[in-house]
């Protein structure tokens, strides 16, 4: 029975605004995971390959990064497997697409007539493998958003291959890189199918390309599946890292679609948020964010809540002691300093006098909404009382 | 807030400390390293330091000779008719702390200290060192500067014990730092902002380079579909013209198939008339012999009546019978001879007879006329030839036609008998019969002919070896192939070269517009090329753009805390000195009278510098108070500082810890200065530490101190202890006459049992009773 490595969504050359450093090698990393994908489609022999759309971050990679994509390709290639390649959304196919200026195919090595790399677009719709008794079909806009359901415009393609004679007892697999309509979510979406229509389709298996974390269900008698992006491309992103093995078996005369995620990826992110008010001090923090250390690991720790106004924290330095034991470490300081206890300034002193503007400040930007600016105040309000309390122990940075 | 008690186990110096205190002026007195200013400092911690405090700080505490002793401070007090007691034991992490007040107890160090806040007035140790607690040196130099005076007394109402002044400068130059402007050393904020705007552009210029390579791209692409439909639209005229021309040729092949059997058909007709013509000549002989045979009995025929005629008649001789007369040349030459023989004659003798010239003269004559008779003689001979030759042929005619009657019948009879033999031979009876025979045959022969002729034309003069009839049906079955050929390619077989025609034209049509798609796609693809983005590094710029905003923004965020809390202080100090000066103004009236022995009445205080200056009635004007004696200026802080503590604490007392202010004062200067003191504080408690007895005897309470018997660090050699501090000191763990080790101790269990430790502490005194020795106390063993 056929079995297929799905993938999507490796985003190749994508940006990483909130890596600063690491984006180049996050990158990198990125096409390894690929590699390793393509590495895995190998090992485990698999008939067929399929790329569910967005391998390039954008239509204006350059072509360094197309070849470097072809010639992992190539590898399958040599070994006679397979590879159908769909545009995403973000590598759409518009006039400028990636895919029109260069032949994948050809850069990978593939004859012409050889069928081994195949782009479905708008002018190609469908690739059959006879031997392994498999057709692939998809339904690919020349714009980034779909005039319609993908599904409902390969309607007559899956009619067609049905009614084929020789064809008729293929596998059919339908190849969309887009959303599944859920109410008040992916509205907005360039791609929307809906449960009614793949359960309508008329396919054995739908891939899917656009979520980046894997997902599967099933529609009607129709198995669907997302194989996410093979590595994480942001920070939400915690069910990333895999490719599926999907393999179609035939069980009492009834077709079943199993599905097997594969990890390839290797970065994590996380998100961690520390309560403000748990933090004894810098050491403290330091001490329990080394305890998550993973050279593979993004975090993104934020401080929140209310922490000590007797708390001195440097995050650009806690940052840089902790460089290193992370992949990436982002440390925010969005907690508010706590307020100090009015009992515990006199009212005429100079201190009393300075925390009284301060509290009378930050009540009114907190009574008018602007948290921001009351976070400022309130991060004021602790230099100074450090400021009069010992100016040689405040550095300002 | 009046401590009444306070009690030490192993603080420092102090490995066991019982000290009663009372209200009013407490005099705690000892030597010098007898633990006076770890009094001080016992008193500051219990009242405000968190029992878990680390560090350095608390290995400070602790006896030296025992580092892991725990130091514990109890404080018992008294506060507006509530007793109460503060018991800490430092022990870093495990550091506790029970506070009892009237009927209640707290063990938070949080709620600890907001009673502390509200017994003391005062939020900090830090504020309280700098307000209620006065340290020696506070009073040396005063009048050293215009800064001190107004520096201390700031400290005092700062909330902190370092005033403003290092704050705002901290906080100047790190504004300085991000706002300066200039071009040399440009601040932060100008640098980031910089490069910002730097990354900025370079974004911009790679996003648009990016989006130029986007469409130049979206143009290959469109050049590379143009060409690609161009080459299309070619192939299919090319398809086009090729069909074409195989029409072409069809019909080019058609044509000349039927011209071939046209041919082929004549060439067939033509051999077989010609076959049906040679099969059927009217001579029975073949041409050659006829013709020949006819001839030849024509000639027969002609000879016959030739001879037939010449026999009929006899021979004619006539004409033949007259002779010819021979001409005579020989008497003209001897003529000639002579005549030369006598020219010579006479030109000999005229040359002799001197008459060369007429001789000469006749000479010639002579020999012109020889030459004359030469040549009538040679024409002579030559008539005689002629005629002997016509005499010869006469006489040979005349003996022919004399002799030749008999040859010519025998002749006649041979020739007929040939002429009957060559009729014979035709099987005709005669010459007017062959010569029909000729006539039709050589008709008959010309007819062949002119259709051998024809086929000839027709086939050339090599004709092929092949059957014309074959041949001809063979250019029929292409004709027909031919035909059905272009029958099947629709309207254009019919018309294949205006088909042709057509598809050549849109070539050469379609040709330069190929050429042209080829060059744009060739200049799209060279433009798509010439774009050297790369997007990755556009990627990298955008994201050092992001890195480089946020660290912008969190810097303009730190800037404006950084000014919001310089404005906020310049101001905070502002209204607080104002209020200061208006205070103490209103407050010291009566002291600076009292302190300057009604000298002078009246004080101001400047708001912004903390100057104070005194009205002078002798002069009626104002004088700088640093002008006055140092006593008097003493005084003067003695009360401003403590006004100040009033105001900054009030409605709280916090007791007044003084640590030998006076230590520099004469006995006068000192005594007065006390008296002040005791005077301005009657409503506080003072605590004045000393090493001098000379305040007992206006101090309500008077608490010695032993002398010391070892020391806060290592020394090699510990001092003997004195008498005195004998029978004020004692203590069990420390035997006051040991030796002092060379090397610490190891530590020193405290025990449970207060006789092992009876004598561990001091003992203190309340009453009138000055010197009252203090009392051994125990440890607490309730609280270990």
């Amino acid at each position: 029975m056929p079995r297929i490595l799905q993938m999507a969504d490796v985003h190749l050359g994508a940006r990483h605004d909130d890596l600063g450093p690491i984006a180049a090698a996050q990158r990198e990393r990125q096409f390894a995971a690929f590699a390793r994908a393509v590495d895995l489609a190998l090992t485990e022999k698999v008939d067929l390959v399929l790329i569910c759309g967005d391998l390039f971050d954008s239509n204006s990679q350059p072509r360094r990064s197309v070849e470097r994509a072809a010639a992992e390709l190539s590898k399958l290639v040599a070994r006679h497997v397979p590879v159908v390649v769909i545009p995403g959304t973000h590598d759409c196919y518009e006039p400028g697409s990636i895919y029109r200026v260069f032949d994948l195919a050809e850069m990978a090595g593939a004859a012409a007539d050889s069928g081994l790399v195949t782009v479905l677009t708008d002018g190609r719709r469908q690739a059959d493998f006879t031997q392994l008794g498999v057709s692939v079909l998809s339904h690919v806009f020349p714009a980034k958003r779909a005039a319609e359901s993908p599904l409902i415009a390969i309607r007559g393609d899956v009619e067609a291959a049905r009614a084929d004679g020789p064809r008729a007892g293929n596998w059919l697999i339908g190849m969309i890189h887009g959303s599944i309509a859920q109410p008040g979510r992916f509205e907005h979406d360039e791609v929307i199918v809906t449960d009614e229509e793949i359960a309508q389709s008329g396919l054995d298996y739908l891939a899917l390309g656009h979520v980046h974390s894997v997902r599967d269900g099933r529609a009607g008698n129709v198995s669907w599946a997302y194989s996410g992006a093979p590595e994480p491309v942001a920070l939400d992103q915690d069910g990333a890292g895999q490719v599926l093995l999907v393999n179609l078996e035939e069980r009492d005369g009834q077709r079943v679609v199993r599905v097997e995620p594969r990890p390839v990826g290797k970065t994590r992110f996380r998100k961690l948020e520390v309560d403000g008010a748990t933090v004894a001090s810098q050491a403290a923090l330091a001490a329990q964010l080394r305890e998550l250390a993973d050279p593979d690991l993004v975090l993104d720790a934020r401080i929140v809540g209310v922490r000590s106004s007797e708390l001195d924290l440097n995050t650009d330095e806690l940052t840089r002691q902790l460089e290193g034991s992370f992949l990436r470490l982002r440390l925010r300081d969005s907690s508010v300093v706590g307020l100090p206890d009015d009992a515990a300034v006199p009212a005429d002193t100079i201190l009393g006098a300075l925390t009284r503007d301060f509290r009378a400040r930050i009540e009114d930007h907190e009574t008018r909404g602007d948290a921001e600016r009351a976070g400022e105040l309130r991060e004021a309000l602790r230099l100074g009382t450090a400021l009069l309390d010992d100016p040689t122990r405040v550095t300002l940075a | 807030m009046i401590i009444t008690r306070l009690r030490l186990a192993n603080f420092r110096r102090h490995r066991a400390l019982d000290v009663k205190l009372g209200p009013g002026l407490n005099v705690v007195r000892g030597a010098n390293e007898a633990g006076k200013s770890t009094v001080q400092r016992a008193i500051e911690m219990a009242l405000f330091r968190r029992p878990t405090f680390s560090g350095a700080e608390l290995d400070d505490t602790r006896p030296w000779q025992d580092p892991a002793a725990e130091p514990v401070i109890e404080l018992e007090f008294s506060d507006e008719g509530r007793a109460g007691r503060l018991h800490k034991v430092f022990a870093g992490g495990k550091g506790t702390v029970r506070l009892t007040l009237g009927d209640e107890t707290f063990n938070d160090p949080q709620t600890v200290d907001q009673h502390v806040v509200a017994l003391t007035g005062i939020p900090s140790e830090k504020f309280f060192r700098a307000s209620a607690s006065v340290h020696h040196q506070e009073l040396t130099g005063l009048a050293q500067d215009e800064n001190t005076l107004r520096d201390r007394l700031q400290q005092s109402m700062s909330g902190a014990d370092r005033g403003t002044h290092a704050a705002r400068r901290k906080l100047e130059e790190a504004i300085r730092r991000y706002r300066t402007e200039g071009a040399k050393n440009p601040g932060y904020l100008k640098v980031m902002r910089a490069e910002v705007e730097r990354l900025r552009d370079q974004v911009r210029r790679g996003e648009m380079a990016l989006a130029q390579l986007e469409a130049d791209r979206r143009a290959l692409a469109d050049a590379r579909a143009a060409r690609t439909q161009v080459d299309a639209r070619m192939v299919e005229q090319r398809e086009g013209a090729a069909k074409a021309e195989r029409a072409v040729a069809l019909n080019t092949k058609l044509t000349d198939a039927a011209k071939r059997y046209a041919l082929y058909k004549r060439a067939a007709e033509l051999r077989e008339e010609i076959g049906r013509l040679d099969a059927s000549h009217p001579s029975a002989v073949a041409m050659p012999v006829l013709r020949s045979t006819v001839e030849h009995l024509r000639k027969l025929e002609f000879g016959l009546s030739e001879m037939r005629a010449e026999m009929a008649a006899e021979p004619d001789l006539s004409g033949y019978d007259v002779a010819i007369p021979n001409p005579r040349w020989r008497p003209w030459v001897i003529i000639g001879v002579l005549a030369l023989l006598g020219a010579a004659g006479v030109a000999v003798a005229g040359i002799a007879l001197a008459m060369a010239t007429t001789g000469l003269a006749i000479a010639v004559a002579l020999v012109a006329f020889a030459l004359v008779a030469f040549l009538f003689s040679f024409r002579k001979r030559s008539r005689q030839t002629n005629v002997r030759m016509q005499n010869e042929l006469r006489e040979a005619e005349i003996a022919r036609r004399l002799a030749g009657r008999t040859d010519i019948s025998e002749r006649v009879r041979q020739a007929e008998q040939e002429r009957v033999q060559g009729l014979a031979s035709l099987g005709l009876s005669e010459l007017a019969k062959a010569e029909t025979m000729l006539a039709v045959e050589t008709e008959h022969m010309s007819k062949i002919g002119s259709r051998r002729a024809e086929y000839r034309g027709l086939m050339g003069d090599d004709p092929t070896e092949e059957d014309v009839a074959e041949l001809r049906d063979k250019a029929a079955a292409e004709g027909d192939e031919a035909r059905h050929a272009l029958t099947g390619m629709g309207d254009l077989g019919s018309e294949p070269e205006r088909y042709l025609s057509g598809f050549q034209l849109a070539i050469t049509r379609l040709t330069p517009e190929r050429e042209a798609a080829f060059t744009a796609e060739a200049q799209a693809d060279a433009r798509v090329n010439a774009n050297e983005i790369d997007a990755e590094k556009v990627a990298a710029d955008a994201e050092a753009l992001a890195t480089a905003e946020e660290t912008l923004t969190a810097a303009e965020r730190r800037l404006r805390i950084y000014e919001d809390v310089l404005a906020t202080l310049n101001a905070a100090e502002r209204g607080t000195m104002k209020k200061a000066a208006r205070f103490l103004e209103g407050r010291m009236a009566r002291d600076i009278e009292r302190i300057s022995n009604g000298r002078y009445r009246r004080l101001r205080v400047d708001e912004a510098t903390l100057t104070f200056s005194v009205h002078s009635p002798e002069t009626g004007g104002w004088i700088d108070v640093r002008r006055l004696s140092q006593g008097t200026l003493d005084a003067l802080y003695l009360c401003a500082r403590l006004g100040i503590v009033r105001q900054v604490t009030s409605p709280a007392a916090p007791p007044l810890l003084l640590d030998d202010p006076f230590v520099t004062f004469d006995e006068e200067r000192a005594t007065r200065a006390l008296a002040l003191l005791k005077d301005m504080a009657r409503d506080l408690q003072v605590i004045l530490i000393t090493t001098s007895d000379r305040y007992d005897k206006l101090a309500d309470n008077v608490v010695v101190l032993p002398a010391p018997t070892e020391r806060d660090g290592p020394e090699p050699v510990a001092p003997a202890p004195s008498a005195e501090s004998m029978s004020v000191w004692s203590s069990s763990a420390l035997p006051p006459a040991e030796p002092r080790p060379t090397t610490p101790r190891p530590p020193i269990v405290v025990k449970n049992d207060p006789g092992a430790v009876a004598g561990s502490g001091n003992g203190a005194a309340n009453g009138s009773n000055p010197a009252a020795p203090v009392q051994p106390a125990p440890l607490w063993p309730e609280e270990r």
